[in-house]
């Protein structure tokens, strides 16, 4: 049973660590398609916004110069209440149309980045400030001349995420249970030799237990077991071996 | 009561302790990822019913302007077109129409159905995928003229949980590979090395030797007996130590035993399982670092000369170049430092090299502390391979190597998952300190693991000098240059470059492209154990080894007639399987020519490094003029001219024993 327990608690805890990865990573993946699925539609929207903008970059006017232009931006944030601001940018980065009062003087770096990296496709990232998605505004010959950014807030990714993350674990410990539970019959069928012999083995060293300690009490020898490789043999061999020194060197100590 | 010890036989428990392992983690992973399945297509509903509403909103907005403008509702010219090119654009998008108030249809874009992964499969009955339903009114002046539904398309939402599901799959496959690890620590530790010292103690002490002891350390009756065995000893030294000294030395010649001068000393057991956790974290913390490595290589500043194909090379580059640099004297210098101390250090260095890896921001840093680690990546493991090849018998040296080389490609198959994987939710420097707290810890793990006399440094040879190793025969040199070579070329080329390569062009995404390369790994994982055994048994490892380069070479020919991913798939598994039928009978070969007085492990190892470089450097010069599929087919007929030369060797040299 010793056997047993140790194989059982470690099978048990070794499943419930793996439990724990699997539901981190499970959740990471979870943050990643949710993510991936706002930025996406940030995109969307951001391009919808870009349209005004894209119509005026082709007849050469720079985006500045686009007249309410907020009044557009400020029609699309509408279009979803969690929208925090939108901004249109220079082709350096510079904010210069924004629905946003006191709107920073720049796009965040990690922006700026995220839309190096894209080099001219629609692109989405996760900021300090927020999740932000953006197109670049398309001049003549399809130049960028700057672009739009949606800042989003990432509390509802992040609510949605912890929800997921706690659903999982919640659900993986029932199954981690109800696992462990299946694992007694499956560790007792599947390993039934391996306990039996190292129960046996035990059960040997337990009946050479007995049989010294009796043999200490009556004087007589030990029981010398079965034969050559048998754990009582081996035993009985060595505490004889033992007991014969022992007395060889009591019997050699000079009288005081 | 008869017990035979031999009961509890090691391999079996492991064979047995795998399978339950597999069925057990197996179905808490799957039943926990099936969960997670539903969970996610839950969470997800919300934001896909917020795109479908978007969408929505575009396409009214295009009608709707129509309308202004006097088009009639029902008689919009172009609309089926304007549809069609909106559902190309948003693959969430399974159907639009445009339906008048009374529910006529005006124009309708729909995506051809082909059954999905899930249909395919029949998962779709157990996980129910929701497809989300939209339809938003279009208004002419104050009145409902029609309306606008959009169908997001469950087969978007299957698409994206596929892979999920297939990382599930892998996640689990990575959780049973470390499970066995754990669990076969924990019973080699309590059960299995206790138990081995126990009889030990038993034997020399029933032929009269009580000159050592052993931990008591041990389940139940096997812990007890270590300390009843142990205390023997110390009891008859100590009865000894009081006699007087003329007394002392002579008794126990008299009586024929033979008793401890001073304190029994303890027996320092070795077996060729103490390297496997260690070796293991080892693998994990070094791939780790390697997964996300070319990208991060290519990102960090560079010389202008430098293009950012090249820069992503250059850590492979330095790391090939000084493993082979070093592992021909990796052998001597464990023979000289020891196994435990030799591997120790080595890891130090190579968790100092990865902190160093994430504080680098030039690819000249980065290709510098990849070559140390590259440099102590080749002592660690060999002083592993040494101490297993110590620590087992001549007869079960394929045994040993097998299960070395199982656990080195089990630690590369996790770290290689997780990698990307902690390297993308949190970032390079994460990934990097991660790793190196893994290789630390398997540092911390050997140096109590690997306490046996394997793990001691040689005992210098006084007598005699060492006999000077044989000159190489021609059937070494035909495993060296005719399968070593051509296998581990095969590997770099094949399995590192060409597959990435090829399933990028393909179309195939990173996470299928890992997958794909995981498969040759997972070859070497499932059947290394299997093939070591095999290996120590008639007909011999040779047929193995020519068996695996046939193999090998027909999965590489195979790309010859079959393109596409299921044709890099499933060569990149033959190659793996056919590898996996090599690596360990090589080493088995090997050490009965060293054994016979041929040359040692040494230069196998070397020419294995050799192989890999030499096979990478030719295919990339040659690349841009003749193309994967030549490389490849030049390749099967290497692998193949090579199984070939081998055997006629072998088969020369077993006719000259006869």
């Amino acid at each position: 049973m010793a056997l047993f327990w140790r194989i059982f608690t470690a099978v048990s805890v070794i499943n419930l660590l793996i439990l724990f990865i699997f539901v981190g990573l499970a959740t990471l993946q979870f943050d990643a398609i949710h993510e991936r699925l706002i930025g996406e539609r940030l995109v969307v929207l951001a391009g919808r916004a870009a349209e005004p903008f894209e119509s005026a970059a082709r007849l050469g006017l720079p985006v500045a110069s686009v007249r309410n232009a907020v009044g557009v931006l400020e029609r699309m944030r509408q279009t979803d209440d969690a929208i925090l601001a939108i901004h249109v940018f220079d082709p350096l980065g510079r904010i210069v149309h924004s629905t946003e009062k006191g709107a920073p003087a720049r796009i965040p770096d990690q922006a700026h980045a995220a839309r190096r990296e894209a080099g001219g496709a629609s692109w989405h990232v996760v900021t300090t400030v927020g999740l932000l998605g953006g197109v670049e505004i398309l001049g003549r010959e399809n130049k960028s001349v700057g672009g739009i950014v949606i800042v989003y807030p990432t509390t509802q990714n992040e609510t949605r995420v912890w929800a997921m993350g706690s659903e999982l674990m919640m659900a993986g410990i029932a199954i981690v249970l109800v696992g462990a539970g299946l694992s007694v019959p499956i560790l007792r069928l599947g390993l039934r030799r391996q306990f039996s012999a190292f129960e046996s083995i035990e059960r040997a060293i337990m009946d050479f237990e007995r049989d010294a300690w009796r043999t200490a009490a009556s004087g007589a020898r030990l029981d010398p077991g079965d034969g050559a490789g048998d754990v009582h043999s081996l035993l009985a061999g060595a505490e004889e071996r033992y007991r014969e020194t022992g007395r060889a060197i009591s019997a050699a100590r000079p009288r005081a | 009561m008869t017990v035979r010890t031999e009961l509890l036989d090691r391999d079996r428990l492991r064979a047995r302790l795998l399978a339950v392992l597999a069925v057990l983690i197996t179905a808490t992973v799957v039943a926990v990822g099936v969960v997670s399945v539903r969970a996610f297509d839950r969470a997800v509903e919300p934001e896909l019913a917020n795109r479908a509403r978007l969408i929505g909103v575009l396409v009214r907005g295009e009608v709707q302007r129509a309308t202004e403008v006097g088009i009639p509702f029902d008689s919009l010219a172009g609309l089926d077109a304007y549809l069609s090119e909106t559902l190309a654009r948003f693959e969430e998008i399974g159907r639009i129409s445009v339906v008048t108030a009374s529910g006529q249809d005006v124009a309708t874009a729909e995506r051809p159905s082909t059954p999905t992964f899930l249909e395919r499969t029949g998962l779709n009955t157990i996980i129910a995928i929701h497809g989300t339903s939209f339809a938003l009114p279009v208004i002419d002046g104050n009145r409902i003229v029609g309306e606008i539904r959009v169908d997001a398309s469950p087969r978007f939402v299957q698409s994206r949980l596929r892979d999920v599901f297939l990382d599930v799959m892998v996640i689990a496959t990575v959780a049973v590979v470390i499970a066995l690890e754990l669990a076969l620590a924990i019973v080699v530790a309590s059960v299995a090395k206790p138990l081995s010292g126990v009889l030990l103690l038993l034997r020399e002490q029933q032929e009269g030797k009580f000159e050592n002891r052993i931990q008591p350390r041990g389940l139940g009756g096997v812990g007890r007996a270590a300390a009843r065995l142990s205390d023997h000893a110390q009891d008859l030294y100590e009865r000894l130590s009081a006699l007087p000294v003329y007394l002392r030395s002579r008794l126990p010649a008299e009586i024929g035993v033979r008793i401890a001068i001073g304190r029994p000393t303890y027996l320092r057991l070795s077996d060729p399982r103490d390297i496997r956790l260690a070796l293991f974290l080892l693998s994990v913390g070094s791939e780790i670092a390697a997964a996300f490595l070319p990208v991060y290589a290519r990102a960090a500043l560079r010389p202008d000369w430098l293009s950012p194909e090249i820069a992503a090379a250059a850590p492979l580059l330095t790391y090939l170049g000084t493993t082979a640099a070093l592992t021909p004297f990796s052998g001597a210098l464990t023979g000289r430092v020891g196994a435990r101390r030799l591997f120790v250090l080595a890891v130090l260095l190579i968790a100092v090299a990865l902190a160093g890896m994430g504080i680098a921001d030039s690819i000249v840093e980065i290709a510098i502390w990849r070559g140390v680690i590259g440099a102590a990546y080749a002592l660690a493991t060999v002083a592993c391979q040494e101490y297993a090849i110590r620590a087992s018998d001549e007869r079960n040296a394929a045994k040993a190597i097998g299960g070395f080389v199982a656990v080195i490609y089990a630690g590369v198959f996790c770290g290689s998952a997780i990698g990307g994987v902690i390297a993308g939710r949190f970032g390079f420097m994460t990934a990097f300190a991660i790793a190196a707290a893994i290789v630390v810890l398997a540092g911390v793990l050997a140096s109590t693991a690997m306490n046996g006399l394997a793990g001691l440094p040689e005992p210098r040879k006084t007598e005699s000098p060492s006999p000077a190793r044989g000159r190489p025969t021609a059937r070494y040199l035909a495993l060296l240059v005719g399968v070593a070579m051509p296998m581990n070329a095969a590997t770099a080329i094949l399995v590192w470059y060409l597959t990435p390569l090829m399933l990028a062009e393909s179309g195939s995404g990173t996470a299928e492209t890992a997958r794909v390369v995981m498969l040759y790994y997972l070859a070497v994982v499932l059947f290394g154990p299997a093939v070591a055994r095999l290996a120590d048994r008639p007909p011999g490892p040779a047929v193995l080894v020519i068996t695996g380069a046939i193999l090998s070479g027909a999965a590489l020919a195979s790309l010859s007639f079959w393109d596409g991913f299921w044709a890099v798939a499933s060569a990149v598994a033959g190659l793996g399987l056919g590898h996996t039928l090599i690596r360990a009978p090589q080493y088995a070969v090997a050490l009965r020519i060293a054994a016979a007085g041929g040359p040692g492990l040494a230069g196998l190892r070397l020419f294995e490094r050799l192989g890999a470089i030499v096979g990478l450097a030719v295919v990339a010069l040659a690349l841009p003029e003749s193309g994967p599929a030549a490389s490849i087919r030049a390749l099967a007929i290497v692998v193949l001219g090579g199984a070939g030369l081998y055997a006629m060797f072998e088969l020369a040299s077993r006719f000259r024993r006869r």
